[in-house]
């Protein structure tokens, strides 16, 4: 079985504020965000968020590993959305350059629990400042089922940003416990 | 299958119905090319690293190099010849916070290398996420991998999901 690509989404030229999928199907079980994404922000990088439900209070929560050139970082913060860090590249980055994301979001169906994530992100700009690497796993306190996620950066996302909605099923059985 | 897609077949899954120690995945095909494990979990004690190890193998076979933090302050730390492999002390006994854990098993049935394991695990519930790799110092073909809390129970609701990958 593949992956099953659920819907896409190229931006434009001039610009998108926001990057969405609405009604994704409840038939699946996890679901897989892939991001290839620059901002047209007036700076090395830019923020990258995501929303779940347009949901925009503060229910998200996020830890957060960032390597940028020889230094490393960390945080855990709760925001108004998952803060990806500062991993897109802006517009007064090198040309061309586009970050890379994957989001992991398991079960996200399901309703009696809160929903999580995995986040893992790459940029490499050859700039020492830019934030190269991400890795984060983050929290929304929200029981909902998730049906729509959007995405989010300083500004607007550039001409040929790109983002892949895939679902997953998982299997039944198989295991055992003691 | 189009080159350079890869192919993502389920091989197991199970949602906890009642608290258990350990969660064993056996007799695993060797068809494929590389396993892939999604934990969504709580544990009856809190801060206790989740541990698999491979084939049922308790020898001192297992190797870690790793990344993580507390708060705003990240660190590093490796550990040799351990019995099983740790990742994070995450455990976390919630009524609503899970730990998020994800696992790759790399050429897993393939019997000319040892076998490399890369992950990452968090949850909310403390300030910490880490990003890890793992050695098994074994030219075996992975056919079982356990996975279990450091000291406690997974709870009810934890689930286990495996994955075959093919390129």
């Amino acid at each position: 079985m593949l992956q099953t690509l659920i819907a896409s989404a190229t931006v434009g030229a001039g610009g998108a504020a926001s990057i969405d999928f609405n009604s994704i199907p409840q038939t699946f079980t996890d679901l897989t965000v892939v991001v290839s994404g620059r901002s047209e922000s007036a700076t090395t990088t830019a923020v990258l968020n995501m929303r779940f439900n347009g949901l925009s209070t503060g229910i998200y929560t996020i830890r957060q590993l960032r390597g940028s050139g020889a230094a490393v970082s960390s945080s855990a913060t709760s925001s108004t959305s998952f803060d990806g860090g500062d991993c897109i590249p802006g517009s007064s980055s090198t040309g061309s350059v586009f970050a890379n994301v994957q989001y992991v979001i398991p079960n996200y169906t399901q309703t009696t629990d809160h929903k999580t994530i995995i986040l893992e992100g790459v940029a490499e700009g050859n700039i020492s400042s830019t934030v190269n690497v991400v890795s984060s796993t983050g929290r929304s306190a929200s029981n909902l089922a998730v049906s729509s996620i959007t995405l989010l950066t300083s500004s607007n996302w550039a001409q040929y940003s790109t983002a892949y909605l895939y679902g997953t099923l998982k299997g039944s059985g198989g295991a055992t416990v003691s | 299958m189009p080159a350079g897609v890869s192919a993502i077949t389920p091989l197991a899954n199970i949602t906890l119905g009642s608290t258990a120690s350990t969660v064993t995945f056996s007799s695993i095909s060797g068809s494929y090319r590389d396993l892939y494990l999604v934990v969504v979990a709580k544990t009856s004690a809190a801060g206790w690293q989740t541990r698999m190890r491979l084939n049922g193998d308790t020898g001192s076979n297992y190797n870690t190099v790793y990344i993580a933090n507390s708060g705003n302050s990240p660190f590093n730390s490796t550990s040799a010849a351990t019995a099983q492999m740790e990742f994070g002390a995450l455990g976390i006994a919630s009524t609503t916070v899970d730990l998020i854990w994800k696992t790759s098993v790399f050429d897993y049935s393939v019997t000319d290398k040892q076998k490399n394991v890369q992950s990452i695990i968090g949850n909310t519930g403390s300030d910490m996420v880490e990003s890890s790799m793992h050695r098994y110092a074994s030219t075996s073909a992975i056919t079982s991998l356990v996975v279990y809390p450091g000291s406690g129970t997974w709870s009810v609701g934890s689930n286990f999901a495996l994955y075959g990958v093919s390129s």
